[in-house]
């Protein structure tokens, strides 16, 4: 009787492992051939980029206050000015 | 209330939820690390240079996201503006990510003193930011199809 239970319960563990295994193996290889690649390259291009960017030594902190200040201020300025869309639903 | 100062109070919120997530949490932390080191028997190997370092980057790419939030989301839904903002966003969100590792707040050497025993070893991170950067790069695709669709199919006409 034990070992008949036992039997059951693995089997539909068996199914339920069925049913999610392809979905498992789907997003892996989506991960490894899509998202892993496209994220080193993302990080080689940025990586190139940020080397140009002021760093701590030079103190230049207020240069991405200023560029955080203009993108402000475009935002308070558009949402003012053009608050809806030009045609409506 | 009007439509512009609800796009206003939309985009505030955002910025705020921002500065809350990315720079005031982030730099708690990393400061707390640098306050508890003597308390702790484990010792994470940033030191106060380091730490610097890394919030400055923080405080820097964390006030361009926040700006930048705030920015789309008070742009009107489905408009060409706030697609744009959205890639704007995703890149800053990209670089922000970036800095992580460029500030080397990933690179931790773990060093355990156990009085009788010390050992040390190095967690590094850097498949994990692959990977984000991987979704980031995905996401760029969805934010520039978007931009594509508000232009070539805008939803207007089809309901027209």
């Amino acid at each position: 009787m034990i070992l008949q239970d036992i039997q059951e319960i693995f089997s539909q563990i068996l199914v339920v492992v069925e049913k999610i295994l392809p979905t498992i193996l789907w997003s892996m290889s989506i991960i490894l051939a899509f998202v892993l690649p496209f994220g080193i390259l993302l990080k080689n291009t940025l990586g190139a980029l940020v080397s140009y960017f002021p760093g701590p030594v030079s103190g230049l902190l207020w240069v991405y206050f200023v560029v955080a200040g203009i993108f402000l201020a475009l935002g308070i300025f558009l949402a003012v000015k053009y608050p809806e869309r030009k045609i409506q639903l | 209330m009007d439509t512009k100062y609800k796009n206003l109070l939309k985009g505030f919120g955002a910025a705020l939820v921002n500065v809350i997530t990315k720079i005031l949490i982030p730099c708690y932390i990393f400061r707390s690390i640098l306050q508890d080191t003597t308390a702790l028997i484990v010792d994470l190997g940033y030191t106060e240079a380091k730490v610097d370092i890394i919030i400055f980057w923080i405080v820097a790419m964390g006030s361009i996201t926040a700006s930048l939030s705030f920015t789309k989301a008070a742009s009107p839904k489905y408009s060409t503006r706030k697609a744009a903002f959205a890639i704007i966003l995703i890149i800053a969100n990209a670089f922000y990510l970036y800095v992580y590792r460029f500030s080397g707040a990933i690179d931790i050497a773990v060093t355990l003193d156990l009085g009788i025993a010390t050992s040390t070893f190095y967690l590094s991170f850097e498949n994990m930011i692959y990977i984000s950067m991987g979704v980031i790069g995905l996401n760029l695709i969805i934010g520039i199809y978007d931009l594509i669709i508000s232009y070539v199919a805008p939803i207007e006409m089809e309901l027209d």
